[in-house]
């Protein structure tokens, strides 16, 4: 995902004295999640070690304003009990 | 089934909202959500800065959970599959980019919790083509987390061709920034990862997970480390993962003369660093 705000100013002139590859990015695909679901697999990446806080959804306001804040890494939330 | 809703547009407008628990149609299945990761986007779009998405909407695209109800003619799911669900709920199928795999680039892309409900609530319906079923060894806390994992990699791998030795560079340490790292580290890369005095825990974690060094560029002179490190030639990559126009001077600046700079599409964010 891509995120908000004003256009920056940055001279380009370096991308072609240096004759460097510029790429975007833009979300994921099928090909990236089998490969994702593969590092996780074979204990390559640690994504646990990235979660910082874990709240109930009914806590929502405290992950969002963490995260506005920039406290803590990846907040993650649980939904509601299902009855 | 109860979720955070985005009401309308602007700041704000958020509420936890009751509505009917929803059912699979055909080729569909129903995914019981454990847990959702809250995203810089799910953040932009609460305080009314992102510039797409559909309305009323719950948010949340990052999630696994357990398969729930399956829909006619689904083959291959069942009830009780652990999974991590891509945030893709459908694509056209029909145009150049869905031809090619790309679906990522479809203009007619349902994305959860940005063109339709999303994760912060008890189920999400989608298409069964987007569940990935978890190794038994991996927690859904951690399955939470293949979505930014998975656009690491497709940056990384499948844009920058990310190769076994390279020096990589990232900017930025988030969770785009510190998976961009581990995605690198994963593939035989030499990772150094730059912030500011704010992001010193998360630097500290780049150590942890193995990064080969981590420069606070307010402290420490982060052109000097990319010199020595690289014998004045200068890294392979650069991973742009922050807002602002300092970090892409500090990108264009540290990769080396044919290496590759890569970057999300951020313009400035409130991580703004002069």
């Amino acid at each position: 995902m891509g995120l908000p705000g004003e256009p920056v100013a940055v001279d380009l002139t370096l991308l072609a004295w240096k004759e460097i590859w510029f790429a975007g990015t833009f979300g994921q695909k099928y090909s990236a999640w089998k490969a994702a679901i593969g590092l996780l697999e074979a204990g390559k990446v640690d994504m646990e070690a990235m979660v910082s806080d874990v709240l109930p959804l009914a806590d929502w306001e405290a992950g969002f304003g963490m995260m506005e804040r920039g406290e803590g890494l990846k907040v993650l939330l649980e939904p509601y009990p299902v009855h | 089934m109860k979720g955070l809703l985005k009401t309308a547009k602007g700041p704000g407008n958020m509420a936890i909202q009751d509505v009917d628990e929803p059912s699979p149609g055909p080729g569909q299945v129903r995914v019981r959500v454990k847990w959702a990761g809250i995203c810089g986007t799910d953040v932009h779009i609460a305080l009314g800065e992102y510039f797409y998405y559909f309305l009323p909407v719950f948010l949340g695209h990052e999630f696994a959970g357990e398969v729930d109800e399956i829909g006619e003619g689904v083959e291959g799911v069942s009830v009780g599959d652990r999974v991590a669900v891509e945030p893709t709920k459908s694509a056209c199928g029909k145009c150049l980019h869905c031809g090619q795999g790309n679906y990522n680039r479809c203009e007619e892309r349902d994305i959860a919790g940005v063109v339709s409900h999303g994760a912060f609530t008890n189920y999400v319906i989608t298409r069964s083509a987007s569940l990935h079923k978890l190794p038994d060894s991996v927690s859904f806390k951690a399955a939470a987390l293949t979505e930014p994992l998975a656009v690491c990699v497709h940056g990384l791998c499948e844009q920058c061709r990310l190769s076994e030795g390279d020096t990589v560079l990232v900017v930025g340490p988030g969770t785009i920034g510190l998976c961009c790292a581990q995605v690198a580290m994963a593939h035989g890369a030499r990772v150094i990862v730059a912030g500011t005095s704010r992001d010193r825990s998360q630097l500290a974690l780049a150590e942890r997970l193995g990064a080969f060094q981590t420069v606070n560029v307010e402290e420490d002179d982060l052109e000097k480390s990319v010199s020595e490190l690289t014998s004045g030639v200068g890294v392979d990559m650069a991973v742009e993962a922050v807002g602002g126009a300092a970090p892409s001077r500090v990108c264009l600046e540290a990769v080396r003369k044919g290496g590759r700079y890569f970057r999300w599409g951020s313009r400035v964010s409130r991580w703004r660093w002069t």
